[in-house]
């Protein structure tokens, strides 16, 4: 497989690279053979002199006197209190993005209430992603995830996902408030914000981000703790930046040898799919998933058939392990989706009953009769 | 400045085997940010990485075999020692601070060795915990959780000690209710006369949490002291905890109540007299110092300190600061700070330890009663631990811990000054925050939201059946690792369930009903406690306590009988319903009180009663119920009652448990289970739509022992549930 050369990276990624200069990747992963970088012989160029990434990791909080302070200040605090002094944005209020952001779409959305969404990424011009695990990328440090959420055409908020530090936990996560005039954007506490800007809109709490993007300490996640940018979410010829574009890039240190898809076709493949990204980023196979619940929902990379996907293999015909309902039994009843506990739950809201959790008031309709087809569809 | 003199003390006494080890000195090592994982395969990544070889000893110079070596924070690197106390491992700089070569073992302190180089072969000695456990020894205090300049568990663990503080562990001893059970006591009446008419006695007693203070009580409705022990607290007799019983008199029963709520008195662990709790031992109950000096958990033994819970109190004599050489016991393998004197308990970290106190199966403790033949093994009167066991959250990775300990991801490590710069022996190395955990010990109604808020789900499904509404309730279980309600066997929870229609509230006319769980102002058997005479009804008891505008409601003895999920002996599938003990009530109706006279209570409304419907003295259930009111008499209203009914030798029912022998029914909701009750309204023509409407209570004391005790009893709305018939 040849080796993409940064004028390649550059130009894909739009990266601020230093013009004309090769460079090798950054450092690889344990056991990492593959020779992924971006030097075009792998030979030569010298990372340390010939790379230099545009935007340094936000600095983890310092401490101040340990004999005055008694808590270690959260990581969130390290970022920006405005949104226009992150990396986003050159001119926030014209709305020009930074050409050193990739904007991205994974081809299966997670249901936010209608929220309309923008997604944009930016993994250091001198690193790669962590790809050895294709199904759990392993960002770099100083990698940050922004998405934007919309109601309306009222901009409300912008969340971001920087990591800070290299131990996996290192994740800062926030939420920056838009204002009226949508020429600036403010950080918001941990409590988050209820029904911002008057709509029904919430911004979410630093415990709800958690719930999703942190560990099975504090509700499930995965370990990539990103969970939109990844090789099955843009395994697409779509829009945006996409795993063939990072292949090219030469961004992932374990690039694939040929670009995945969800091969899973029709009906089958669109369920497993919005199961994938509105349930999998916690009832996964990983450490990280809400335990100790044997549920996963996530949608390996290379999965050829339906019955062979964990979506699959862990809902049809398995009885509920602790949700229990008059009206359901199993998680999914094939053929009968008024008795498949997972339709119930996706259904529920503001009870304890609801799923996910997190993140949304109201039910999907359009994911609700997709799913129902598809478990009315099961023989 | 404390605390530098402290810190430094522990830096001096942690390195204390550098002098005597072969350990070479520093290596001038360089300070090397980068934390990447080094390759395993020969690869150069530039970090510093060598092998490490050694010894590791007992006090007595004795090589110990099968301990536990490894780098400082790095668990990756562990590897066990060969018979001759030999170790070899392999070192990578890949943290900031001081490293360390850590030493332990299992009833070990752990030690360390910092500056350690390669080809220098380093020593390590770690001392055994030697037994037993020390009856001199002094509870240590903790501090406040404020002060981090005291010399205690607050100079490093502050927010821990602070968390701590505000738990139900920290209350365990001076908890009101518990005092007052423990000596026999109502704080409902407050003066000799009323105490008198009430039929109790006024006398002087032990002030609960001092070493010699009195204070006046009103001895009334029993007690573990005066219902177990003979010659005191008996009619006549003076109270158990009198300071002029004869020494012959005094209580040598005491219940074992100390052995978990007051683990901390000082002296002999186990047996003790809940009175002899006064300092820390009262103040802070289940403190840092006595859960951390459990060495071992024997399940096979009765709950609490000295028997399940093997304390491990230090002996050898210690110097300078320290009476005897500290240890404290706990989850984490490599903590060699001497003034912790940490030794490795990994139970520590799973639900076991928890077992110590939530898991109990008990004799008969009133002298001449003996426990129902069913009961050989004892009777379980706590069972929170089994029944996680026995649920979809037995798993390692969600232990008690899980939900009541949280982790932390706010801090470094458990010492929350520590700077990842910081690490060392001293600071200990950063973790992973699922090995931070939050010293909450987070009870039901702790956080936000709390955690009994995220236990139950209800769903409502409705019907008509001509000229009723039916309707089935179900309550999952779905976010809880044991039974809800669990624990202490005082706490219930109620389901009402409410139709209205366009009409108005509709009358409920079958099905289940609240039994006396749900508590009662009084409650009476017509045609016995009570009759109905010509335009009143005679029932001195309730005439006793009943105001006007109070309801009476009504329900008939079906024969049938729930037949409920059930859980512990309750779930056996082999039970009959009638077994469970929980027959049908169905309603009749509903009576409002006018009047009350010496002559009995006058009346309104219209309900066909027969002698045996059983009459419970109520309230109405506000329209506008508010979480956290006060408990109301809700028995006879349409729903049900999830509980652990403990009888006791007089067939009463809901005894405390020091009182029970037999069980009459148990059916709380097992984790990941539902239960199902059913229900009728009669629907007048015309008056649909219908909502229904399920409300679920949690009743952390029964309202008729909160009455009498003079408690201040609340119930709290955790789940509803409705749903609207149309026509």
């Amino acid at each position: 497989m040849s080796r993409p050369t940064i004028a390649v990276a550059c130009f894909v990624l739009g990266l601020g690279c230093k013009s004309g200069v090769e460079r090798s990747g950054s450092k690889p992963a344990a056991g990492d053979d593959s020779g992924a970088g971006f030097s075009p012989g792998g030979d030569t160029a010298d990372p340390q002199t010939d790379c230099e990434n545009l935007f340094e990791p936000d600095t983890i909080p310092a401490w101040e006197d340990a004999s005055m302070v008694v808590r270690p200040p959260p990581l969130e605090e390290g970022l920006p209190t405005l949104l226009s002094d992150t990396p986003l944005f050159v001119d926030i209020a014209a709305g020009e993005v930074h050409p050193a952001m990739v904007e991205f779409e994974p081809q299966f959305h997670l249901w936010s209430d209608n929220a309309d969404k923008r997604r944009w990424a930016y993994i250091p011009e001198c690193e790669t992603i962590g790809t050895a695990d294709l199904n759990d990328w392993d960002f770099p440090v100083g990698t940050r995830l922004f998405k934007e959420f919309s109601l309306d055409g009222v901009r409300i908020e912008t969340r971001i996902l920087e990591r800070m530090g290299a131990e996996p936990w290192q994740w800062a996560q926030a939420s920056y408030l838009w204002n009226e005039e949508e020429t600036e954007a403010t950080r918001v506490g941990p409590d988050g914000l209820e029904n911002a800007k008057g709509t029904t809109h919430d911004i979410p709490s630093k415990t709800a981000c958690l719930s999703c993007h942190g560990s099975a300490e504090f509700g499930g996640g995965r370990p990539s703790r990103g969970l939109g940018f990844s090789a099955v979410q843009l395994s697409h010829s779509g829009s945006g930046m996409t795993l063939a574009g990072l292949v090219a890039a030469g961004k992932l240190s374990h690039p694939p040898e040929a670009i995945p898809t969800v091969s899973i076709d029709g009906l089958d493949g669109q369920a497993l799919g919005y199961l994938h990204a509105n349930c999998g980023q916690c009832h996964n196979s990983t450490a990280d998933r809400v335990a100790p619940i044997d549920l996963d929902l996530w949608l390996d990379v290379g999965v050829s058939a339906v019955e062979d996907s964990a979506a699959w293999r862990t809902t049809v015909g398995q009885p509920t392990a602790v949700f229990s309902d008059q009206h359901v039994s199993d998680r999914i009843v094939a053929g009968s989706p008024e008795d498949s506990a997972l339709l119930y739950r996706m259904a529920e809201r503001g009870n304890n009953a609801q799923m996910p959790p997190v993140g949304t008031e109201f039910s999907d309709p359009d994911g609700l009769a997709l799913i129902a087809e598809w478990i009315r569809s099961m023989p | 400045m404390r605390l530098l003199l402290v810190l430094s003390m522990a830096v001096s006494l942690s390195c204390s085997d550098k002098s005597g080890g072969t350990g070479s000195p520093p290596t001038g090592r360089t300070q090397v940010e980068d934390t990447a994982i080094p390759s395993d395969t020969g690869e150069d990544t530039g970090l510093i990485s060598f092998e490490v070889t050694g010894l590791i000893r007992d006090a007595d110079e004795l090589p110990v075999a099968g301990a536990m070596v490894l780098v400082g924070g790095e668990e990756d690197t562990m590897v066990l020692t060969q018979a001759d106390g030999s170790f070899s491992l392999w070192y990578t700089e890949v943290r900031l601070g001081t490293p360390a070569i850590v030493a332990a073992k299992i009833g070990y302190r752990a030690n360390a060795f910092e500056f350690f180089g390669p080809d220098e072969p380093i020593q390590i000695t770690i001392r055994e915990v030697k037994g037993p456990d020390n009856v001199n020894y002094t509870y240590q205090n903790p501090g406040d959780g404020e002060d981090s300049m005291e010399e205690n568990c607050s100079h490093c663990h502050t927010t821990m000690v602070s968390d701590f503080m505000a738990s139900a562990h920290a209350e365990a001893t001076r908890n009101p209710m518990l005092q007052d059970l423990y000596a026999g006591v109502s704080r409902a009446f407050v003066d000799a006369t009323s105490c008198a008419d009430a039929g109790g006695s006024w006398e002087l007693g032990v002030e609960p949490g001092t070493e010699t203070g009195t204070m006046e009580k009103c001895y009334l409705g029993g007690g573990v002291l005066p219902d177990l022990n003979v010659g005191c607290g008996g009619i006549g007799e003076l109270p158990c905890d009198s300071p002029s019983l004869a020494e012959s008199d005094r209580p040598e029963a005491f219940g074992a109540c100390a052995d978990c709520h007051a683990p901390g008195i000082n002296g002999v662990a186990g047996g003790r007299n809940l009175h002899e709790a006064h300092g820390l031992a009262f103040d802070i109950g289940v403190h840092c110092d006595t859960c951390h000096k459990v060495r071992d958990v024997d399940l096979s033994q009765p709950p609490g300190v000295g028997q399940r819970l093997i304390m491990g109190r230090p002996n050898e004599p210690g110097t300078g600061m320290f009476e005897y050489i500290p240890v404290f016991y706990g989850p984490i393998i490599d903590v060699p700070n001497v003034v912790m004197g940490g030794s490795y308990q990994p139970k520590f970290d799973s639900a076991v330890f928890c077992a110590g106190c939530h898991e109990q199966e008990q004799p008969a403790l009133i002298e001449g009663t003996s426990l129902a033949p069913r009961w050989a093994d004892g009777l379980p009167v706590h069972s929170t631990y089994s029944e996680w066991l026995e649920g979809p959250y037995n798993s390692d990775e969600t232990p008690c811990q899980f939900c009541h300990m949280p982790a932390d991801v706010g801090a470094t490590n458990a010492v929350e000054i520590t700077k990842p710069e910081d690490q060392s022996v001293t600071f200990g190395w950063a973790r992973d925050p699922s090995n931070i955990r939050q010293h909450l010990f987070r009870g039901p109604l702790m956080g936000e939201p709390r955690l009994v808020d995220t236990a139950l789900y209800v769903s409502v499904d409705v019907w008509s059946a001509g000229d009723s509404i039916q309707t089935t309730v179900s309550i999952a279980n779905v976010g809880c690792g044991h039974a809800v309600p669990t624990g202490e066997p005082m706490r219930s929870v109620v389901l009402l369930v409410e139709a209205e229609g366009e009409c108005g509230v509709l009358m409920a006319s079958g099905g289940q009903t609240v039994p006396d769980t749900g508590g009662a102002l009084a409650s009476a058997t017509l045609g016995e406690e009570a009759v109905a005479g010509d335009g009143l009804l005679m029932w001195p008891d309730g005439a006793a306590v009943a105001e006007p505008g109070q309801i009476i409601r009504i329900v008939r003895p079906t024969g049938a009988f729930d037949d409920y999920e059930g859980i512990g002996a309750f779930a056996d599938p082999s039970m009959g319903a009638e077994d469970k003990g929980m027959e049908i009530f169905a309603p009749v109706g509903d009576l409002t009180v006018v009047a009350v006279s010496e002559l009995g209570l006058e009346l309104e409304g219209d309900v066909d009663w027969v002698d045996g419907d059983k009459l419970y003295l109520g309230v109405p259930w506000p329209e506008a119920a508010v979480d956290g009111q006060r408990s109301l008499p809700l028995a006879g209203t349409a729903g049900t009652a999830f509980a652990r009914v403990l009888l006791d030798g007089e067939g009463n029912r809901h005894v405390p448990h020091y009182r029970a022998i037999d069980m009459a029914s148990d059916n709380r909701i097992p984790p990941g289970s539902n239960a199902l009750s059913s229900h009728s309204f009669s629907l007048p023509e015309g008056c649909g739509p219908v909502d229904v409407r399920a409300t679920v209570l949690y009743r952390p004391v029964p309202m008729h022992m909160a009455v009498a005790r003079g408690w201040d009893a609340k119930d709290y709305i955790i789940a509803t549930g409705e749903s609207r018939w149309e026509p």
